[in-house]
């Protein structure tokens, strides 16, 4: 069956309703073995030589993960001019999405555990690898019908030694305008001393910060600004200054320590097998997707959330 | 490490342990004992990947990785290893590709033993080309490939053998991770070795150009964008230059890149430009040449001043516009 015809597209879920979008994703329905997937859609005419390469890089990357928190993709097929990556479908969208919704701040805390140690688990097999994932940001995080939280957006990891831990990059990532603010100071400052995959734990540190307050520190600033700040290395007393003065949710000190323990300096900052000890994720009493189920009702799955015939 | 007994194995017990595993999981296909057969072998690669790249901050020991290698090759372990890649583990499929990698790297002196191994059993070279057929090992077997074309034995080897035009087939796959790979391997054996590969298209070159057509012709958008760019690239190489003034000397080519320039893609003209202004630009043009140029001299002088005007940020293409148009105004009736 060619591939063209073997998904039957139900609805387009990227939210935005731009008709010029080189990438789209769809829910779709597979008729080879019945499944309700996505599909992410992507037009290539508005892809230069080297973008393929790089998408060609990130789906064999993800080709070589085999991990319950990463993402995974079933097929890449040409059609046309558009590659369709197909992969499981995550009901729930970003844990943006889920984290929008209103939740008592104990649960909120709770579900921030649950999700923060999901990613961890994932950080941890990548890091293992020798790749640093790289975009650590909530928009990345899925969550699935069942409360699965698995890692997307691969598209900027890079592998640097097969072996050990201790590389150090120094090449900074293409394209990363819309990622500095979760970027670490080190990715950032391109400089002689590089950066290892530790880039991904102050990235995590944002991302609790991003899904626990519903907004960054930096909500409003020019990117230039963010990235001025993050060299200057005056971004820590911004965020420290951006907790202090968020009264309206407050959190437990373990969690505070935690975001310590991922925005030190590179040299002190927290591996990810460390970070897994951390006191804050101890009071997980259930390590199961339970957690998540009990809130799951109260969110909207995304296919819910309709796009008009005439938008797209 | 276990608390009682088993002291680290020797490099002799673990190839051949894993020898002794393969043949199990061969024999039985599956059940219980090729599963257990399965995670015999996946432990042993393990082992093997960390003789040859040390465990945590130590290094390999120059020794053991000496005595690894000696076993593997003795034993054919790669040789097997590859011919059954698609019934290991999903973990061990990656140990295999870092191991068969970390070996081929492997010098005595000036002598690359891997290398040498590799080449005198050419089956492993084949069985890794056949790899692009089945999508579960696909990958694996396109890291292992590129490394093995990195050593231009290899890829002499593999550009003389049919083979070779197997990848014909595999650049044009519908499935897009496989084809870029096949695409990417392709792409090194006709371009890593400067010499041999100018030697190599000059001397295959009815051959090789009767199935590039093919993909320049593609149904696949990919394909047909990926090829393109390459023939401008092998075509614009110094070393090329003989393969290069024989292509630009036919005329069924220069038909075919005009038509590409009217393709509806915006990328495969652009890349078809870069094709046809090699033809514009030879200073020796063959008169049949000259002659379809010259009958589409009008239309040219109309079609490029309005190809893609909006690129105005890419300053070569630009002049290099300009330059054609002067060039065709310049034609004469032959």
């Amino acid at each position: 069956m060619t591939d063209a015809k073997r998904y039957k597209f139900l609805e387009r879920i990227d939210g935005k309703d731009n008709s010029n979008n080189s990438t789209t994703v769809w829910t779709a329905e597979d008729s080879k073995s019945g499944n309700m997937i996505a599909i992410k859609r992507i037009n290539l005419e508005n892809k230069c030589i080297k973008d393929l390469e790089i998408l060609r890089n990130e789906i064999a990357a993800v080709r070589s993960f085999k991990h319950p928190n990463i993402i995974c993709y079933y097929d890449a097929a040409t059609v046309g001019n558009e590659t369709w990556l197909s992969m499981p479908y995550y009901s729930y969208g970003s844990s943006v999405n889920l984290f929008a919704m209103d939740i008592l701040p104990n649960q909120k805390e709770l579900l921030l555990m649950h999700v923060l140690r999901s990613v961890l688990n994932a950080l941890i097999y990548l890091h293992e690898l020798g790749y640093a994932h790289r975009d650590i940001k909530g928009k990345n995080i899925l969550i699935s019908a069942n409360g699965n939280v698995c890692l997307s957006g691969m598209d900027k990891a890079t592998k640097k030694s097969t072996f050990k831990q201790d590389w150090v990059a120094h090449e900074f990532i293409e394209r990363a305008a819309d990622s500095v603010v979760w970027a670490a100071p080190e990715l950032l400052a391109q400089d002689i001393h590089g950066y290892n995959c530790k880039v991904d734990i102050y990235s995590l540190g944002m991302t609790a910060v991003e899904l626990a307050y519903g907004r960054i520190p930096f909500d409003d600033m020019p990117v230039t600004q963010i990235l001025l700040e993050k060299l200057n290395g005056i971004s820590h007393a911004r965020i420290h200054s951006f907790i202090q003065n968020t009264t309206d949710v407050v959190f437990s000190n373990s969690f505070y320590q935690l975001l310590d323990s991922c925005f030190k300096s590179d040299s002190d900052r927290w591996s990810a097998v460390q970070l897994a000890t951390h006191p804050f994720f101890k009071r997980i009493k259930i390590t199961n997707e339970d957690i998540l189920q009990e809130f799951l009702h109260l969110a909207k799955p995304i296919s819910e959330f309709k796009v008009s015939e005439g938008d797209y | 490490m276990p608390l009682f007994g088993s002291k680290q194995k020797s490099p002799y017990e673990l190839v051949r342990i894993s020898r002794d595993a393969l043949a199990t999981i061969i024999k039985e296909g599956s059940g219980k004992k090729a599963e257990k057969a399965t995670d015999e072998i996946g432990k042993q690669l393990v082992a093997m990947k960390n003789i040859l790249c040390g465990v945590g901050d130590q290094e390999p020991q120059t020794e053991q990785v000496a005595q690894l290698a000696q076993e593997i090759y003795n034993f054919d372990l790669l040789l097997f290893l590859v011919n059954h890649l698609h019934r290991l583990e999903f973990e061990a499929k990656k140990d295999v590709v870092q191991i068969f990698n970390i070996l081929l790297r492997r010098q005595i002196g000036t002598r690359s033993p891997t290398v040498e191994y590799v080449r005198s059993k050419n089956e492993i070279l084949f069985t890794l080309i056949q790899g692009y057929e089945n999508s579960d090992i696909a990958l694996n077997c396109g890291i292992i490939l590129r490394e093995c074309v990195k050593y231009d034995i290899l890829a002499k080897f593999i550009l003389s053998s049919d083979a070779f035009y197997q990848f014909f087939t595999y650049v044009e796959l519908s499935a897009f991770d496989v084809a870029s790979d096949a695409f990417s391997t392709f792409k090194d054996l006709l371009t890593k070795h400067k010499t041999l590969c100018a030697e190599f298209i000059e001397k295959n070159y009815d051959k090789l150009f009767e199935h590039y057509v093919k993909l320049l012709t593609s149904e696949n958008y990919v394909t047909k964008r990926q090829s393109l760019k390459l023939l401008g690239e092998i075509l614009l190489d110094h070393h090329n230059f003989s393969s290069m003034t024989k292509y630009v000397g036919n005329t069924e080519n220069l038909k075919l890149i005009m038509n590409l320039l009217k393709d509806k893609s915006r990328n495969i003209q652009f890349e078809a430009f870069h094709v046809f202004k090699v033809f514009v630009a030879n200073p020796n043009k063959a008169k049949p040449i000259i002659d379809i140029l010259f009958k589409n001299k009008e239309k040219l002088l109309t079609f490029l001043p309005k190809f893609q005007t909006d690129r105005t940020d890419d300053e070569q293409f630009m002049d290099e516009k300009s330059y054609l148009i002067t060039e065709i105004t310049k034609l004469q009736k032959p």
